[in-house]
This record gives structure tokens, C-alpha cells and sequence, in this order.
């Protein structure tokens, strides 16, 4: 039959290759076709090769790890493809079949192979793989541009845009060197905000109008693809310079734009993003509509970032404006609060800021930051804005940033307000709402100032020349007076003293405290000191003169809740009557004695109507020498601690200054005791009253005591204007005699009493120390001899008394009289 | 036991050979991620982006199952993860055998790893056209016949099953890894199984493991080419019981 084949010929001649190898590969039998096929002789393969030695390197590998292990495990192996290479080193592509067999005991025997021309599958495969990998490289595109995408969508500034972007060619393109530029409306320039060069983003900014590459694609808005460094040559000169330097073959200049992709008619170009290719690179349509697309999100995330800015500028501004008029408040003077704007716009907002007011000759000013303008320049401009009330918020040529505004306050113009913008804030003139606002804040702020700083001047005035009376003086007395206005930038208060004879023996002395502060408690302060002055008669004593005063103020009705302590001395009995409404207690030295509290005849404020109307006062007997002070509640009341311990802590420091001369005594309590910084005034008058004759004391053999006695002799000493080299003389000589009583006449007996005895002339000053004590003992003598010498050397004159104890008598004569 | 299949195929490979130790060992067979059965929503590209992360993979089971003196059998490139995992965490390791060694693929200078750079990359286009012909084929049945999984399992070359995307990565990281500088870190016994014409890797390069692995035992095997696991189980067989 003639389909009928021959076996051999079948064999030789198939339409397939025909390989039998032993399990190690090795060729035991190859048909004709697979010789035709690859141009091997039989000779070279037949016990010489191997199957895999036929296979590429790589078929190589895959034969080892999967075509042997699978053919092992499974017996055959279908349609695996290799590439056989041919004698002439030509590769044939092949699908290959192979079926391992087995002898009887299942050991294996041999393996049969059938290899089939696949190169035109093989071809189609290689198509088929290739759009795959297109795709793939596709979708990484796609991808990259996805999560570009996403990036921008979460990026709330336009400079976070800018990072998200320039990272975005070298993802979906492997491009390098990538930089965005970004449009500064307001400057008319571009500013390299992102790179990928390590060294960050180019520091030149490039005006809108010049010709460089960035500002030409930026005023087109089109893409530029420049393929390589020729093409560069031909349209940006610059930017082939700059590619040669780089490395860089290819570039592309995309705009950042708000339109449609590949629209420019009406889109806004936000910024220029350049990227670059270290090979020679042509975009196909797919990669340059990715860019296009990129340009296109990019500038509506710009866009929006662009909106987000402004309103959280807007809203920064607000909030600067609420916390700058809130803090503009808090100092209530002029130049405090002209100071404290300026720092606060330096340097939140301006470089440099100035506050020039048109007040007195040469005006005031306040600056902070700089560096500061050109100052002839800016004197011109500050005229012109003073004349036409007008902001300038550019100087052209000059210092374009510097902006001059006029503080105004009631159509007046009070001064201006001069600054420049922080470097890399937008202009003055793009600010100028804002600027506008503040300043017109600022006016209002310093014109309430300046009014306060002008009241306040008046009120001090007007209570200056209300206290400034003459207060009496008289050999029976003295008086001393202190007023300190609070430290602090408040309006005055309504404390005041007062001291006036209602008749030739009978002194008035007045401290009182009015409710309020400022013009009218000034003024209120003045009605009520004039009508204590008024209503005090030699008959009244002070109860009535309270009630008077109750009446009084349901006339003038901001007097009402007034305290006042008031007392009356009669010189000639040296007897004191007081009375206080309201007030805090006069405080007493007596001669000897401890400070102590007058507490009696208290009652309540002028013209309270709450318990009792009826008023009372306390009589007082005063000896000479005594000193009454009479205080306001700001030298003694603190926020910090309890009034008890102020009366405490008043009490101490008084008889601490008990020898004190009385000049300059309130004064000194007041510094002591209030210090610079206090939140009130203080008003403080001390009486004087009398001087003692004689001073005698009787003391304790205690040498703690000799302290207390040189303060009470110092004390009595300057109250008698005695001068400085003899004090110092008389209290010398009077301790040491005190302490050799002490020591030598009662050997620190503490039941032991010394008296002390001086007196005073106009010539002459004479103490006398006298104890009961029994002098003896040898060593006594030494001491008592050196104490004796000092005594000698300070004293013209020392006599010793030994009966009955030990007097010594010592005289000084006074400077006057030497 | 733990036996480790190489690249290009799954636990399978160790059919002929881990029965004949489960009489006298605890023995444990796993797939690498990608391979056989195992989970292929565990590989993560960065973990296994080296061999480090497969070495890690090794010692999270020993540690799992707490397994201790562990007699480790590497095939191929398992031998160098087996290396790694035994140079990090040597406590747990009595002995390794290593079948098929190379701590690098390619030729460096004076160093013969038996292939050139474009060989590898010539591997991996291999390796795409035929997972291209794989799935094409495999693809249509399985889809065909969604109630019927076992179909999948009965396909062509269905043995030593890998996920084409991973087993692409797997042999990138395999071909272009360059151990050379862990071998003297080892301090555990190791046996090398050299075959005869081995192409993957050449004797030249079990000598060289041989010479940098202090301590280690050379059996050159009779069996040819690169799987005597496969190939030659009873030569096998009898190296490793002859060692430990």
C-alpha cells in the first residue's frame, strides 16, 4: 500500500528530531532530521555529547534544575522549550518531549526525546512576551504615576507637592536629576523648591521674564521633550551647558499646570518640573502622555495646595491680629506698647519694624530687627504718608520690600508704621490687607495709650498740688510725710496725708484713703482733705468731725467708703485723741518702749451706713520723744500673705529704725517695707512729737541689753541734732561703762539693774551709769583699765562715784561749743 | 532531619531519599515560599530579597518545632541557605550536608563558578518561555473544570510546582548570590556531595567549598549531573548514613 512505511525510513525521516541518550544524557541514537536540523555529524554526538551539552548556558541551567529532576520524578516531561545550538552555533528553537523508560526492575534504561521546530511559535512567543513586558513596564508607569497620585492628594503644601513630584520621574521612567520649580506670583519668579541632587535645589531664583529655559517652558505651558544635547544646542543653549555638565542626554521641561492635560488655553502654569536621562531617549506617545498627566495633577495638587495656603494664612493673620491687639492692651503706656508691637512683628512678620509717633519735637520711635532702611529715604516717605495719611507698601528701586503705613486714630494721623518683610514672606503690597488692618489696630491701641499717658500726667499733677501744702512745723513736734505711686503703669490713687494746727496748741494729723483711682479719686481726695480742714474745730475732737464727714459725703458721693485715721494733739498736755473710719491703726513708739497698735475707737468707712453712725474716739497720753505713724493699706498688704503678718513685719521694721533721725524716716520704711516694684500707692506721715529732756533707763546686767539702750541713746541723741563725732563719742563711752558694770560690778548677775542717766545742753551732752554691784577681783582691773581708756579718750570729762555700787559721770562738750 | 530542596523544584525531589531516614530521625520536609504547597501570600519581596531571608525561614521552623542537633540536607542552593542558617544559629546544628554546593554561580576573576553574567540572564528568558508555554497550556484545563481541582494536580510537568513570578526572583537571588565570604564562618561538620559532570556546579567549585569549610568531608559520588537525590537515591543514600 503506499501509505505503508518504511520503520527505518520513518525513523530517519520524521517530521521531528529523534534523540535516545542513557539516563546521564549521553546520545546513543539521533535520526536524520535532528542532524539536518542542528549540521552535527552523527560521529560528533553518538557517545560524545550529551543532550544538555546541545543546550544554550541558560537551557543549561534549566535543564539541571527542572528538565532532569521532573523527567525522574514523573517519567516524561511534555513541551519544554530549549534552544538547541546548532554546529554552525545558530540556536534553533525547540519544544521538546521525553519519556523515560525503565527496565523490568524499574531501574532507569533510557530516555526518548522528540524535539520539534518551534521557531515560529517561538517567534509568537517572543511577541506575546514582549507586549507582556511592555505592559508590565506599562503598569509600572502607571503605577508609580498612581502612587504619585495618591501622594499628592494627602500633600497639603505646595512644598510637600513639590517633594511628592520630583520623586516621580525617576519611579515611572528611571529619569535622573529631577527638579521642580515652583511660580512666586508676587516676586514674578522661579524658585527651585525640590531636587534629587543631594546637594538640594538650586538656590538662584529665575525671573518670570527671563530667558532661561525654565521661565520659557514656564510662560509657554507646553512640554519639552529635548532628545539629546544637539537638540538642546539648537533651542536652549543654557540648558546644553548645563546637560553636558550633568551627564545628562535627554530632558524633558514639564509645566505644572491647573488645566486638562495637553490644554494650555486658560491654564495657569504653577511650576516647571525637569528631569533628565543619563542615555539618549526618545518618549513614545504612552510615556508622554504619563508625563503629560503628571504635569496635569501635579498642578491641580499645586492648585489646591496654593488654597490651602492662603486660607491658613488667613487664618494665621487673624489669629496675629486677635494675640497683637490682646497684647497691645497690656501695657497701658505709649512707648511700652509702640515696643511691644514692633517685637512683635520682628520676626514673625517683618525683618525690621519702626514706630515713629508724632509726639513732642523730636517724636518717639521704637524699632526692632534690620537691617534698617536708608534713613533719608525713609524720613521722605514718612513725611509723605503723615501728609496724605496714605499707605506706600513698595518702594520702587529703593527697597522694594519696605513698607511705610500711617497710625491713625480718629481721622488723625499719629505716626507710622514702618517695616520689611521677612526674607521668603510674600511682598508688603500683597500683604496689604492685612498690613492695613494691623496698623489701623496698632493707631487705636497707641492713641488709647497716648490718652491714658496724658490723663494719668494730669491726675499725678493734680495730686501733687494737692499734697504740696505746707505742712506746719513748730519746736513742740515735727512731721514727716512720704507718697509713692505704684510702680506699676496705673492710674493714680486717692491716698493722701495731712497735717494742719486748728489752733495754736492743737495739731491735726490726717491719713486717709479715697475708693478709686485716677482724675476723679484725685480730685475727690482734694474735697475731702479740704473738708477735714474745714470741719476740725478746737471743740469737735475727732468723733465728730467723722460724723461731720458722714454728712459730707452724701453730698459728694465719691468720697463715700473713704477711710480716714485722724487724731488731735493737744501741745500743751502733750495728750492725743484719735479715731479711725475705716482705716488701719496708727502705730505708737513711746520712749523705752515697743511699737504697739492703737486699737481703740475704730469704726467703720465714711458714709457706710451698715451698724452704728454714732463715731467714738480714744484718748491717749503721750510723752515726749513718742512718734505716731499714721499709713495707707499699700505698706503693709500683700497678695502673698496674711495682713497679720503685715502689721507683724510694719512693727519690726519700725522699732528697728527707732533711732532713726526723722527726716527721711517714711521714706526709708517705705523702701523697706514696699520695695521699687509694688502694685499700689503708699502714703505714710510720722509725728514727732516733743523730744525727751532726759533720757533714763533701767536696765538688765544682760549685754544683749546694751544693743537695745544704744539704739534708744542714738535715738535721743539725733532728735536733740546732736553731731556725728559726738554720738559716736556718747555711745561709745556709754557702752563701754555699761558693760564694765555688767561685767565687773554684778560678773553677769541677770538680776542686776544699771541705770542709765543723760542729759543734754546746748553745750554739753552728760551720761551717768550707775550700778549696785560689788567691783573686785585683780583681773577685773586690766579690762576695766582698757575700757576705761576708751572712756578717757572719747569723753572730756569722766568722774567715778564709789559708794554704795559705782557711778560714772561722763561729759562731751558739743561741737558748737568746742 | 530537615531536608531542603533546591530551585527549580519542591519537597518531591526528596521522595526517593528522606523514607529511608524516617526510621531513625525525626524528619522534616518543607517547601520554600513559592514552591510546592507552600503559602504563596507569604513572600515578600524584600524578605527574599536575598538569601538571608530563606536561611531565616529555616530557623523559624527548627524553631517552631523546636528541633535541636539538627542534621541539615541542603540540595543545591539549600546547601548555601543551610550554611547561612547554621553560621547565625550554630547551637542547633550536629551536621550539614551539603549536596551541590556553590556559594557563587558566576565567574569573579580567578574564581570558577562555571557560568558567565549573560548565562544567567539567558536562564531567566529560559525560564519565561517556558512558564509562557506552562501557562497557557495549564491555564484553559484548570478554568475549565473549577470543580474538579484534582485535574491541575494530574497535569503535565505538575511536579516540583512553582509560582513562575516568584520562582523568576528565586532564581535571580539563587544565580547572582555570592557566598564565598560566609563559608569560613561555619563551625559546624559538613559533608559535600560532588557529582561527576555536574554543570551547575562543577566539581572545581566542591573543591572550593571543600578547601573554605573547615572541617568538611568531600564524597565525590559516581552519580552524574545535578540531582544524584533523583538520580542516583541509593549512592545517596549510603554517602549521607556513611557520614553522620
Amino acid at each position: 500500500m503506499p501509505w505503508e512505511e518504511d520503520p527505518g525510513d520513518l525513523y530517519e525521516h520524521a517530521p521531528c528530531g529523534y534523540l535516545t541518550t542513557l539516563p546521564d544524557g549521553t546520545i546513543v541514537r539521533v535520526n536524520e532530521t535532528f542532524l539536518a536540523w542542528t549540521g552535527y555529524e552523527r560521529s560528533e554526538l553518538v557517545g560524545r555529547k550529551r543532550f544538555r551539552d546541545l543546550l544554550s548556558p541558560g537551557d543549561k541551567i534549566y535543564h539541571e534544575t527542572h528538565y532532569a529532576p521532573l523527567l525522574s520524578m514523573q517519567g516524561d516531561v511534555h513541551e519544554v522549550a530549549f534552544d538547541v545550538v546548532c554546529a554552525d552555533r545558530r540556536r534553533l528553537p525547540t519544544l521538546v518531549n521525553s519519556v523515560l523508560g525503565r527496565d523490568p526492575a524499574g531501574h532507569p534504561r533510557a530516555i526518548r526525546t522528540m524535539v520539534f521546530d518551534a521557531t515560529e511559535r517561538r517567534g509568537y512567543e517572543k511577541e506575546l512576551l514582549k507586549a507582556r513586558r511592555t505592559a508590565e513596564a506599562s503598569e509600572l508607569r502607571v503605577r508609580a504615576l498612581q502612587q504619585v497620585v495618591a501622594e499628592l492628594s494627602a500633600a497639603p503644601s505646595a512644598a510637600e507637592v513639590a517633594g511628592a513630584v520630583v520623586r516621580a520621574p525617576a519611579a515611572a521612567f528611571d529619569a535622573a536629576f529631577c527638579n521642580v520649580w515652583l511660580v512666586d506670583p508676587d516676586r514674578d519668579q522661579l524658585t527651585a523648591v525640590a531636587s534629587t541632587d543631594p546637594d538640594g535645589p538650586a538656590r538662584d531664583d529665575i525671573p518670570c521674564s527671563s530667558s532661561r529655559p525654565i521661565a520659557e517652558v514656564a510662560r509657554r505651558g507646553d512640554l519639552h521633550v529635548v532628545p539629546t544635547i544637539a537638540a538642546a544646542e539648537e533651542r536652549f543653549p543654557e540648558l546644553a551647558d548645563t546637560m553636558r555638565r550633568t551627564g545628562i542626554r535627554s530632558a524633558v521641561l514639564l509645566p505644572l499646570t491647573t488645566g486638562f492635560a495637553g490644554e494650555t488655553i486658560g491654564a495657569e502654569v504653577l511650576g516647571v518640573l525637569s528631569f533628565g536621562f543619563t542615555e539618549e531617549r526618545e518618549l513614545d506617545e504612552p510615556e508622554l502622555s504619563v508625563v503629560r498627566l503628571l504635569g496635569h495633577q501635579a498642578g491641580q495638587a499645586l492648585d489646591r495646595a496654593r488654597l490651602y495656603d492662603d486660607a491658613g494664612r488667613r487664618e494665621a493673620r487673624a489669629m496675629f491680629l486677635a494675640e497683637t491687639t490682646r497684647a497691645l492692651e497690656e501695657p497701658y503706656r505709649l512707648m511700652p506698647r509702640a515696643r511691644n508691637l514692633v517685637e512683635r512683628l520682628v520676626p514673625a512678620i517683618a525683618e525690621w519694624a519702626a514706630v515713629r509717633l508724632q509726639i513732642g519735637p523730636a517724636g518717639l520711635l521704637a524699632d526692632a530687627g534690620g537691617p534698617a532702611p536708608d534713613q533719608v529715604r525713609l524720613a521722605e516717605r514718612v513725611a509723605i504718608v503723615v501728609a496724605n495719611g496714605k499707605a506706600e507698601f513698595t518702594d520702587v528701586g529703593a527697597d522694594p520690600d519696605c513698607a511705610v503705613l500711617p497710625l491713625t486714630a480718629g481721622g488723625k494721623v499719629l505716626g507710622t508704621l514702618a517695616l520689611r518683610m521677612a526674607p521668603g514672606r510674600r511682598t508688603a503690597a500683597a500683604e496689604a490687607a492685612f498690613l492695613s488692618d494691623l496698623a489701623d489696630r496698632a493707631g487705636l491701641a497707641l492713641e488709647n495709650a497716648r490718652l491714658y499717658e496724658q490723663e494719668r500726667a494730669i491726675a499725678r499733677t493734680l495730686q501733687r498740688s494737692l499734697l504740696a501744702g505746707d505742712l506746719p512745723s513748730d519746736p513742740r513736734f515735727a512731721v514727716e510725710t512720704h507718697y509713692q505711686a505704684a510702680a506699676q503703669d496705673l492710674e493714680v490713687g486717692g491716698d493722701w496725708f495731712d497735717a494742719f494746727l486748728i489752733t495754736q496748741d492743737k495739731l491735726a494729723v490726717v491719713v486717709g484713703d479715697v475708693v478709686g483711682r485716677g482724675i476723679d479719686a484725685a480730685t475727690t481726695m482734694g474735697q475731702l482733705r479740704s473738708a477735714i480742714r474745714a470741719l476740725a474745730s478746737a471743740e469737735a475732737g475727732p468723733a465728730r468731725l467723722l460724723e461731720r464727714l458722714d454728712r459730707f459725703v452724701d453730698r459728694v458721693e465719691s468720697a463715700r467708703m473713704a477711710t480716714v485715721a485722724y487724731a488731735e494733739v493737744d501741745l500743751t498736755t502733750n495728750e492725743m485723741t484719735y479715731a479711725c473710719a475705716g482705716h488701719l491703726p496708727p502705730l505708737l513708739t513711746e520712749p523705752g518702749g515697743s511699737p504697739r497698735y492703737l486699737l481703740d475707737a475704730r469704726s467703720g468707712a465714711i458714709g457706710s451706713r451698715a451698724g452704728s453712725t454714732a463715731r467714738i474716739e480714744h484718748r491717749v497720753p503721750l510723752s515726749p520723744g513718742s512718734r505716731l505713724l499714721l499709713y495707707t493699706d499699700g505698706l503693709i498688704e500683700r497678695r502673698t500673705r496674711p495682713i497679720d503678718k503685715g502689721f507683724e513685719v510694719l512693727a519690726r521694721t519700725y522699732a528697728g529704725r527707732r533711732d532713726s533721725p526723722l527726716p527721711g524716716l517714711t521714706k526709708g520704711l517705705a523702701q523697706t517695707l514696699v520695695g521699687g516694684d509694688h502694685p499700689d500707692d503708699v502714703c505714710l506721715l510720722c509725728l514727732s512729737l516733743g523730744t525727751e529732756e532726759r533720757l533714763e533707763r533701767s536696765i538688765g546686767a544682760d549685754p544683749v541689753q546694751i544693743a537695745l539702750l544704744r539704739k534708744d541713746l542714738r535715738g535721743w541723741l539725733v532728735s536733740h541734732d546732736v553731731d556725728d563725732d559726738s554720738t559716736q563719742a556718747v555711745l561709745l563711752a556709754c557702752s563701754e561703762a555699761v558693760a564694765n558694770a555688767i561685767e565687773h560690778g554684778y560678773r553677769n548677775d541677770p538680776f542686776g539693774i544699771v541705770d542709765v542717766t543723760a542729759t543734754i545742753s546746748a553745750a554739753a551732752i552728760e551720761v551717768e551709769v550707775t550700778d549696785r554691784g560689788n567691783w573686785k577681783g585683780p583681773t577685773g582691773e586690766v579690762s576695766r583699765g582698757r575700757g576705761l581708756r576708751l572712756i578717757r579718750q572719747v569723753m572730756d570729762q569722766v568722774n567715778f562715784d564709789r559708794r554704795d555700787g559705782t557711778t560714772v559721770t561722763m561729759r562731751r562738750t558739743r561741737r558748737e561749743a568746742r | 532531619m530537615i531536608f531542603a530542596h533546591g530551585y527549580g523544584c519542591d519537597q518531591n525531589m526528596w521522595r526517593y531519599v528522606a523514607p529511608e531516614f524516617a526510621g531513625t530521625h525525626r524528619v522534616v520536609l518543607f517547601d520554600h515560599v513559592g514552591a510546592g504547597k507552600s503559602d504563596l501570600r507569604a513572600y515578600e519581596e524584600e524578605r527574599y530579597s536575598n538569601l538571608e531571608g530563606y536561611a531565616s525561614d529555616v530557623l523559624e521552623i527548627i524553631h517552631d518545632l523546636d528541633l535541636r542537633d539538627v542534621i541539615f540536607v541542603g540540595h543545591s542552593v539549600s546547601a548555601m541557605i543551610g550554611v547561612l542558617a547554621a553560621i547565625r544559629e550554630p547551637q542547633r546544628f550536629a551536621k550539614l550536608v551539603l549536596i551541590g554546593p556553590s556559594p557563587r554561580y558566576i565567574d569573579d576573576g580567578d574564581y570558577v563558578g562555571g557560568f558567565a553574567k549573560t548565562d544567567v540572564e539567558e536562564m531567566l528568558a529560559s525560564l519565561d518561555s517556558n512558564y509562557l508555554g506552562w501557562s497557557s497550556a495549564i491555564a484553559p484545563v484548570i478554568m475549565g473544570n473549577p470543580d474538579r481541582p484534582e485535574l491541575g494536580a494530574e497535569l503535565t510537568n505538575s511536579f516540583c510546582a512553582t509560582d513562575p513570578e516568584i520562582a523568576r526572583k528565586f532564581a535571580f537571588v539563587t544565580f547572582t548570590a555570592d557566598n564565598r565570604d560566609d563559608l569560613p564562618k561555619l563551625r559546624t561538620p559538613a559533608l559535600i556531595l560532588q557529582c561527576t559532570d555536574d554543570v551547575i556546579a562543577p566539581a572545581v567549585v566542591g573543591d572550593y567549598v571543600h578547601e573554605h569549610l573547615r572541617g568538611s568531608t568531600l564524597v565525590a559520588m559516581n552519580a552524574t549531573g545535578h540531582c544524584p537525590n533523583l538520580s542516583a537515591p541509593a549512592e545517596t543514600v549510603a554517602a549521607i548514613k556513611g557520614y553522620i
